[in-house]
């Protein structure tokens, strides 16, 4: 999918952000990492947006914020789900399952539909 | 994540900075990218510029990352405040559970205090701060006659059409007077009280009927058919509110007089707060004819741009050259012009001062006694303040706690206070008696208001302030290990000593201010009751009879009539004498249209 690249809708960012940091706490940049690797490199996002999602994120009381040590012994600010942040990620993720199923049967439908009504 | 080194854990000691974590975070992501990069063999020049590509608008995202920064420090910093104000208060209610007796009685020494400031002020705000409920009450301007004697006096009716005509300050310039009509219906004649006005006189407040029409400008002129308007209240008792009452034509005092339509309710008129029925104001009398004769009140509305002084001396001058043309009737005859407001709550206002002076001096004393409480409590926690001092609380914590404890004090006295304060408007309120009420209808909208509350948060602000200030005073600043050592007995005695001494005798003096004031309102009103009136009023009894013009035109009918109801009073049982006058003694009533009769009881 080289060369169409996909739109970043915030919602969408917001969600991955939350799903990237479920395993552990990461810095922003191995977030960018983590998103680009799991979509195969199909999800390229101008790296510099994803700062201002994770603010906002931050102080929706989502994620926390904490300066440790990166794997390059740099400092560096790491987030991690907060209890709420996990809420929000189950919520977001049935709602984006139930969305794209409901997508993805009309756009796969073979025959052409039978109209109920005239 | 690896574990944090301890010396990072105190890089932010000096207070968060969101401007330098938002470069530190971004700093990292470009510098990462270009080390991966490089790993991967491109050169550092090459690499720096691509990572850069690859980031976007760095600069704005720097900015927006300033400006969530930012809110979210002041977030942060609210909810400490809001802990650590949490943290107070509950410190406090502990101190004062801990002495019950002392915090009962100084919230209950607040309460009174503020309870009474806030009942007379509630008074005086819908005497003197609300504004009258017309269109711009600022405008209309009471206007009457003035002797040396009788600074506001009566209008004559001649004297007011030529006012009318001459003055160029008024855009409209009415007359009324009080009244009561008798009103004739099936059920036999009731009195009713009434004011007769010219016909511009709802024009001039800005008032329209909410029933049936206004007078048209020529319903006050002698000629015109009589006709009236009803106040709601009187359309409500007399009528029974049906609609059917525009339009009928009733017996007025004996003049058919038509209904022709019904004020608003919010409509209130305080110089005859009681009155029912407005009838057209029509120069038939005697009276109305005579130059000398003054039965009137005047209310005008001022022109766009004139002040009231403009419109005072431009009345004089017409006064005046009436005087000058007129000088049998008009000798010593000048005008007086002064707001509406004013002519309507003039004799309150200076009682309603009083009061409210006098409550704001309670208040103080409260204040200083509640003081006084708190001080002698400081006294006892010198040591604990400092030893708490010397554990690391700083002066503004310790003047905090204070602050904080005074606040629970006065907050929990205020509401108690208002409380206390709507029984005692009520009382108040039930005090003034009925006649006295009628003239001051604006009592009616009295309660709990913007303004009335503003005053009572002002009251529990300046109380907190009073009440902290001795305690803090009182704080043991700059001495912490004298304080410790023993409960404080040098030097800081001295100005413990002094403050308590100079508290008391502010407290006394505003007592001493306070019993003088009302000794001499007591005295005043002692006197008042036994002014030597000149006959004995023991055993008087007074009784006012209406008798309509139309059924007795002629003088002497009226005689003959005042003649038979006398004769019939000294044959009732009980009365010893009894005598007829249209003015009774000791009143400041100048009517000629009532007649009264006294009657002395055995």
């Amino acid at each position: 999918m080289e060369g169409s690249k996909l739109e970043f809708l915030r919602g969408t960012l917001d969600v991955l952000i939350l799903k990237a940091l479920v395993w552990e706490p990461l810095h922003g940049y191995a977030i960018t990492g983590l998103i680009r690797r799991e979509s195969d490199e199909a999800l390229l996002l101008e790296e510099g947006t994803l700062y201002p999602a994770l603010w906002r994120l931050e102080s929706k009381g989502l994620i926390e914020a904490e300066w440790g040590l990166s794997e390059n012994n740099r400092k560096a600010k790491f987030y991690r789900l907060t209890k709420k942040g996990k809420r929000q990620l189950q919520l977001e993720t049935a709602a984006w399952e139930a969305y794209s199923a409901a997508v993805s049967k009309v756009l796969s439908a073979a025959r052409p539909p039978k109209a109920q009504e005239a | 994540m690896k574990q944090t080194p301890i010396w990072r854990r105190y890089d932010r000691l000096h207070g968060p900075d969101c401007r330098r974590d938002v470069e530190h975070e971004l700093r990292f992501h470009l510098e990462s990218k270009v080390e991966e990069l490089i790993a991967r063999g491109w050169t550092r020049e090459a690499a720096q510029q691509e990572a850069e590509l690859q980031f976007g608008n760095l600069k704005e995202f720097q900015k927006l990352g300033e400006q969530i920064g930012g809110k979210m420090e002041r977030q942060s910093a609210l909810k400490e405040n809001w802990a650590k104000l949490r943290q107070d208060v509950g410190f406090a209610l502990r101190q004062l559970a801990r002495d019950p007796g002392l915090a009962s009685s100084a919230i209950l020494i607040l309460a009174l205090g503020i309870a009474a400031s806030v009942a007379i002020f509630a008074f005086v705000d819908a005497a003197l701060l609300e504004p009258l409920p017309y269109v711009q009450p600022n405008r209309l301007m009471d206007v009457t006659e003035s002797l040396a004697l009788f600074p506001r006096g009566n209008l004559s009716y001649p004297d007011y059409v030529d006012w009318k005509r001459m003055n160029r300050v008024f855009s409209s310039l009415e007359v009324y007077y009080g009244d009561s009509f008798l009103l004739q219906m099936p059920q036999g004649a009731t009195p009713v009280p009434g004011i007769h006005v010219s016909a511009g006189f709802f024009r001039t407040f800005g008032i329209r009927p909410v029933l049936g029409r206004d007078f048209r400008p020529d319903e006050d002129s002698v000629s015109a058919a009589p006709v009236a308007l009803l106040s709601y209240g009187g359309w409500q008792k007399l009528f029974g509110g049906r609609p059917d009452a525009i339009g009928q034509t009733v017996k007025l005092s004996g003049m058919a007089t038509t209904i022709i339509g019904v004020l608003p309710a919010s409509f209130q008129f305080a110089a005859q707060g009681d009155a029912e029925i407005y009838a057209a104001l029509q120069p038939t009398d005697t009276c109305s004819k005579k130059r000398s004769c003054h039965d009137l009140f005047g209310v005008g509305r001022l022109k766009d741009g004139v002040t009231p002084e403009g419109a005072r001396a431009e009345m004089k001058e017409i006064a005046l050259a009436l005087e000058r043309q007129y000088p049998d009737s008009n000798r010593g005859q000048g005008a007086s012009v002064m707001p509406l407001a004013q002519a309507i709550t003039g004799d309150v206002r200076p009682v309603l001062l009083v009061l409210l002076g006098g409550a704001g001096l309670l208040l103080l004393i409260a204040c200083v006694n509640v003081s006084n409480l708190l001080l002698v409590r400081a006294e006892k926690r010198r040591r604990e303040m400092a030893v708490r001092g010397a554990l690391g609380a700083t002066r503004t914590r310790l003047v905090r706690q204070y602050v904080t404890e005074s606040s629970v004090l006065v907050v929990v006295g205020t509401v108690l206070g208002l409380i206390l304060a709507l029984g005692m408007m009520r009382v108040l309120h039930s005090l003034i008696s009925k006649d006295m009420l009628v003239g001051m209808p604006y009592l009616d909208h009295m309660g709990f208001n913007a303004h009335v509350l503003l005053f009572a948060a002002g009251v529990a602000t300046l109380a907190v302030l009073f009440c902290s200030a001795a305690p803090i005073l009182r704080l043991p600043i700059g001495e912490l290990r004298d304080g410790m050592s023993d409960g404080g007995r040098g030097s800081a005695g001295h100005i413990w000593q002094r403050l308590g001494k100079n508290l008391v005798t502010t407290e006394v003096a505003v007592t001493v201010v306070l019993l003088f004031g009302a000794g001499l309102l007591t005295r005043s009103l002692l006197n008042m009751l036994q002014v030597d009136l000149g006959f004995e009023p023991r055993d008087l009894a007074t009784l006012q009879i209406e008798l309509p013009d139309a059924g007795f035109p002629k003088e002497a009918q009226q005689a003959e009539f005042a003649r038979q109801t006398l004769d019939a009073m000294r044959k009732l049982p009980g009365v010893q004498s009894a005598a007829i006058t249209t003015l009774l003694p000791v009143t400041c009533k100048l009517q000629y249209r009532l007649g009264a009769l006294c009657g002395q009881t055995l």
